[in-house]
This record gives structure tokens, C-alpha cells and sequence, in this order.
């Protein structure tokens, strides 16, 4: 029982990885368009950058370990 | 004294409070190196604007972001199975992000191969470009030497989910150098 748990909740964590990893992909390449077509490139690229930032340093990093108590 | 002075705090200091300290320290070195990467940044658009060279090789630059990005996937997988006690899952895919991150430093040497012949580094944009281009690039270095260690480390199996601090401090090093290429691809392949 423990054992199915533990093989979810580890499943669970990889499919999360991996979308997060989508997500990051698809920011990156609209990026990499916008950048040949737009103007204001500062902005946008700010509005796209920003994101990617924020889904490494929530998912990947974990950093609301940091006013989380528990170990993981 | 000193060093049983230091003994007896580690003794009275829980699990659950060494991996909190841990974590603390690692945060407060990561927004240390932030802010050095930040002042990089802010130097290259306080000296140019939003300029840049027309020489650039974006796809080259979009290439080496992918990988990079890609290098996360696999450390975040890297850092999961240790977590859950996969140790062959654990090798595997810290084998591959080294990989990656040797792959990443060959598109760097290709761009500053092309980047010296048309903005070599005596110019203001190739200043820019060198400096936050190769500052980047010795922590990708560092990096890899980090997880080449964990990797030999690791080879008896002892990160689990019981020890994993190790693999988490390495992992979230390596997460904050593609946070930092996320900042300084746009910054200077593509803004203008």
C-alpha cells in the first residue's frame, strides 16, 4: 500500500517536471519569435523572461521551502 | 574547543533543522550570485542600450537555451529519484545533465569563436559579451564539476531519501545558472 503510494506520489513529481519543462520550452521559442517580429523588445522580452524564471524557482527549486516546514 | 564547541551544536541541532540551515545558506548564497549576474546585466544596457550586434547567431544562442532548459528537466529528474531512492534513476540522469552542460559549453566556444572575429572583446559590445558570456559560462563549469562529484559520490548508492541534502544543494545550483541564462539570453542575443 505505502509502496503504491510512494510510486504515485514519485510518478506524480516526474509528470510535473516534465510540464514544467513544456511550459519552459514554449516560452523560450515564443521568445526566440517574438524577437524577430516585435518592437518594444525590452518589455516583451521582460514578460517572457519572467515566467520562466518563476516556474524554475517555484518547481524546480522549490523555494517556498523556505516558509514551508516540512523536509520536501 | 572550538571544534567540540562546533560538535556539540551539530549534536543538538535536529535533522530537520541542519537541512533548514542548509537551505538558508544555499538561498543566501544564490541571491548573492544574483545580484552579481544583475549588475552584469545592468552594466551591458547602462554602456549600450538596447543595442546589439548584428553578427549574433541567435539560432545558436536559442539552441544552447534549449539544452540548457533541458539540462533542468533531467537535474529535477536527477534530484526526484534520489528523493525516492531510484539510485540507477538517480545516476542516470545526473550522467545526462553533465552531458548537457559539456553540450552547452560547446555552443558557448562556437559563439566566441564567431564573436571574436566580428565584436572581439576590446569593443564595448564585445566586452559586454564576453564578460557576461564567460562569467555564465564558469558556473555552468562549476557546475558540472559539482555533479561530476555527486555522481562519484553517489556511485555507492548512499543518497536516498534519507540523505538527500547533497543532491538537493548541487541540484538548485545548477537550477539558478538556467535562471540566470533565462535573464542573459534575451539580454544579449535578442533585445534591441
Amino acid at each position: 500500500m505505502a509502496q503504491a503510494e510512494t510510486y504515485e506520489r514519485r510518478r506524480g513529481a516526474m509528470a510535473l517536471g516534465t510540464a514544467v519543462f513544456i511550459g519552459l520550452i514554449v516560452l523560450d521559442t515564443i521568445e526566440f519569435v517574438v524577437a524577430r517580429f516585435a518592437d518594444q523588445l525590452l518589455l516583451w522580452m521582460t514578460l517572457l523572461a519572467l515566467p520562466q524564471a518563476g516556474l524554475i524557482l517555484w518547481f524546480y527549486m522549490h523555494v517556498r521551502q523556505l516558509w514551508r516546514e516540512e523536509g520536501h | 574547543m572550538a571544534a567540540t564547541t562546533e560538535h556539540l551544536r551539530h549534536e543538538a541541532e535536529s535533522p530537520a533543522e541542519r537541512l533548514r540551515t542548509n537551505r538558508l545558506g544555499l538561498w543566501l548564497f544564490i541571491a548573492s550570485e544574483s545580484f552579481l549576474f544583475a549588475a552584469l546585466i545592468s552594466a551591458r544596457y547602462y554602456l549600450l542600450g538596447t543595442e546589439r550586434s548584428e553578427h549574433l547567431n541567435q539560432p545558436l544562442g536559442f539552441l544552447i537555451s534549449l539544452v540548457l532548459l533541458t539540462s533542468s528537466l533531467f537535474a529535477y529528474r536527477a534530484e526526484t529519484a534520489a528523493r525516492f531512492g531510484d539510485q540507477r534513476g538517480f545516476r542516470r540522469a545526473t550522467a545526462t545533465t553533465i552531458a548537457l552542460g559539456l553540450l552547452f559549453m560547446v555552443g558557448v566556444v562556437l559563439e566566441w569563436r564567431e564573436g571574436l572575429a566580428f565584436f572581439p572583446p576590446s569593443t564595448l559590445y564585445g566586452s559586454a559579451f564576453f564578460t557576461l558570456v564567460g562569467f555564465h559560462a564558469f558556473h555552468v563549469f562549476t557546475g558540472i564539476v559539482a555533479l561530476a562529484l555527486l555522481l562519484w559520490a553517489g556511485r555507492d548508492g548512499r543518497f536516498g531519501p534519507e540523505n538527500h541534502w547533497p543532491v538537493e544543494g548541487v541540484i538548485k545550483y545548477w537550477h539558478f545558472v538556467d535562471v540566470a541564462w533565462v535573464f542573459i539570453f534575451p539580454t544579449l542575443y535578442l533585445v534591441k
